[in-house]
């Protein structure tokens, strides 16, 4: 036999090393559950982690609801155009991190806010924000742009229209005791008398979206007589602004999402808002909110309220053909209704349960 | 039972001894014998002789590992009948692991007057300079003479990385047989 000696010679190997050899488990025997589950586990783990990291990176980030941007609209002048737009939201993180590297050349600023077009797109399409120079950029997807206005024309749309007012327009208006709408009427639309409004419309104020204003039915009026258009200008231009922030939202104020109106416990069409628009002699449009429970007209939601008192605001009530009476219209099914021949007749509503819950006087 | 208690009873010269021995070392043996002569009967007969030969061992030695002690007998047996099988043709199939050693002593002239015994210690020496994987794999597949893929599946290798571990464990054997004067 070749290699005797050494065949003969690995038998002397040392008691240990033929010991601790001949006792060794099998490795892979040894592998124990934990450790192959833990493996899987880790796996696993790790797998939901990268695609995770992956969703959060590359879809939108309004999936995850981590911004309250959204339905955030504002405006700005670019150039000789006005424009409104909204954060476009839809985009990924991914996308925001890329959105540095499209920067074009800045095109307008307000305040603190710089607005870069985006490199190779010369149409107001869409824009990059940014407040500063820290601040992330922002898409901006644009919803409207107006050409060719005028100084004043923007300095009135940004007054009354955007809700920005600035310091000149501020300073004017203080000077004033008191602002009423008849100041609106007459510095922005160069309106002092009814004798320059065509007709005025009366509908659902559509922005009204929770779920039970959305079922309620408000049927469009119009008001065409001299005497009911007066009245409603006259009406109109009593109210008084409040410019005060802490009074923006009208202590009587009721919205469509308070409780009371949900439950079905109040005036249903009193508490749906009005829009009314003023059809001018001129061509132009002015679109006033109302909110009736509230004695309050106002133009923007980020307008100033103004406050009428009760009895315009009864008149208001009488001319819009606004029902004061409980109405439930199947907006309650859990409620039970009496039918009568009672006819509104701006609501054009069967059902007529009292009480009355609202304050006319 | 513990190998303390079991070379007591040798030494009470009490035939449970053989019981408790088989009893705990019985199939390693058996491995080891049929690693090197790959036949049952003839296997079974090395491990009968095994236990002949610790009886008659056990006293007056006393061995400090009863397990290492048992091993080499039965591999020192089994290699014997082998030895004796392939003289007489009766088993002409090589024992691959030997055939494997033939590079690292070409000649077994080579190291005359280097007992085993003092070859045996120098390679332990090696062993011990050598990662726990690496002499493990040496050991099993030279001392017990382990087939590739058991050592594989034991250690949780590939049979292709085992070949390699032995391939440089012989390699760097020859070299340091060399420079302790085991001249080749």
């Amino acid at each position: 036999m070749k290699n005797k000696r050494l065949v003969t010679a690995i038998g002397y190997l040392d008691d240990e090393l033929i010991a601790e050899t001949g006792s060794e488990v099998s490795k892979k025997k040894q592998k124990s559950g934990f450790a192959k589950w833990g493996t899987l586990a880790a796996s696993l783990c790790l797998s939901l982690g990268l695609l995770y990291f992956a969703a959060w990176f590359f879809l939108p980030t309004n999936l995850f609801g981590t911004r309250d941007e959204v339905l955030r609209m504002t405006m700005c002048r670019i150039e000789d155009c006005v424009v409104s737009y909204t954060v476009e939201d839809d985009e990924s993180r991914f996308a925001k991190l890329m959105l540095e590297n499209q920067m074009g050349d800045v095109v307008a600023q307000h305040g603190e806010r710089k607005f870069y077009r985006l490199k190779g797109k010369e149409d107001l399409v869409y824009l990059i924000t940014k407040e500063n120079d820290q601040a992330e950029p922002e898409l901006l997807c644009f919803s409207s742009v107006s050409h060719a206005m005028t100084d004043e024309e923007y300095r009135q749309w940004v007054l009354y229209e955007s809700g920005y007012m600035t310091d000149e327009d501020i300073a004017i208006l203080s000077a004033k005791t008191e602002v009423t709408y008849a100041d609106v009427f007459a510095l922005i639309y160069g309106v002092s008398s009814a004798d320059e409004i065509q007709k005025i419309k009366v509908e659902k104020n559509q922005v009204e979206s929770s779920a039970v204003a959305k079922r309620v039915e408000i049927k469009t009026l119009t008001l065409k007589n001299d005497a009911e258009v007066n009245a409603v200008y006259e009406a109109f231009s009593s109210a008084v602004l409040d410019f005060s922030y802490a009074n923006m939202y009208h202590e009587h104020r009721v919205s469509s999402y308070d409780e009371a109106y949900l439950n079905g416990e109040a005036p249903l069409s009193a508490q749906t808002e009005r829009k009314i628009t003023l059809f001018l002699e001129s061509g132009r449009e002015v679109e006033i909110k109302y909110a009736p429970t509230g004695n309050v007209i106002w133009q923007n939601q980020n307008d100033s309220l103004a406050t009428v008192d009760d009895t315009t605001n009864a008149t208001l009530i009488e001319l819009f053909g606004i029902d004061t009476e409980y109405r439930d219209w199947g907006t309650n099914p859990v409620k039970e209704t009496k039918h009568s021949d009672h006819k509104q007749a701006g609501d054009g509503c069967e059902t007529a349960t009292v009480p009355s819950v609202l304050p006319v006087s | 039972m513990n190998d303390l208690q079991i070379i007591e009873l040798y030494f009470a010269r009490d035939e449970a001894a053989i019981k408790e021995t088989d009893a705990k070392y019985g199939k390693l043996c058996f491995q080891i014998s049929n690693n090197i002569l790959h036949c049952d009967p003839d296997a079974e007969e090395c491990v009968n002789d095994t236990y002949l030969t610790v009886w008659n061992q056990i006293p007056p030695t006393r061995p400090n590992r009863f397990s290492a002690f048992l091993c080499r007998i039965v591999r020192n047996l089994s290699l014997k009948r082998y030895e004796y099988n392939t003289a007489e043709k009766r088993n002409a199939a090589a024992l691959i692991p030997l055939s494997e050693l033939e590079g690292v002593l070409t000649d077994d002239r080579i190291g005359d007057g280097v007992s085993d015994e003092h070859l045996g210690a120098l390679i332990s020496v090696f062993l011990r300079e050598q990662k726990p994987d690496v002499r493990g794999v040496f050991v099993r597949r030279y001392f017990f003479f382990d087939a590739i893929s058991d050592i594989a599946a034991r250690y949780g290798f590939g049979e292709n990385k085992v070949k390699s571990m032995l391939f440089h464990t012989r390699n760097k054997l020859k070299i340091f047989l060399q420079k302790e004067g085991i001249t080749v």
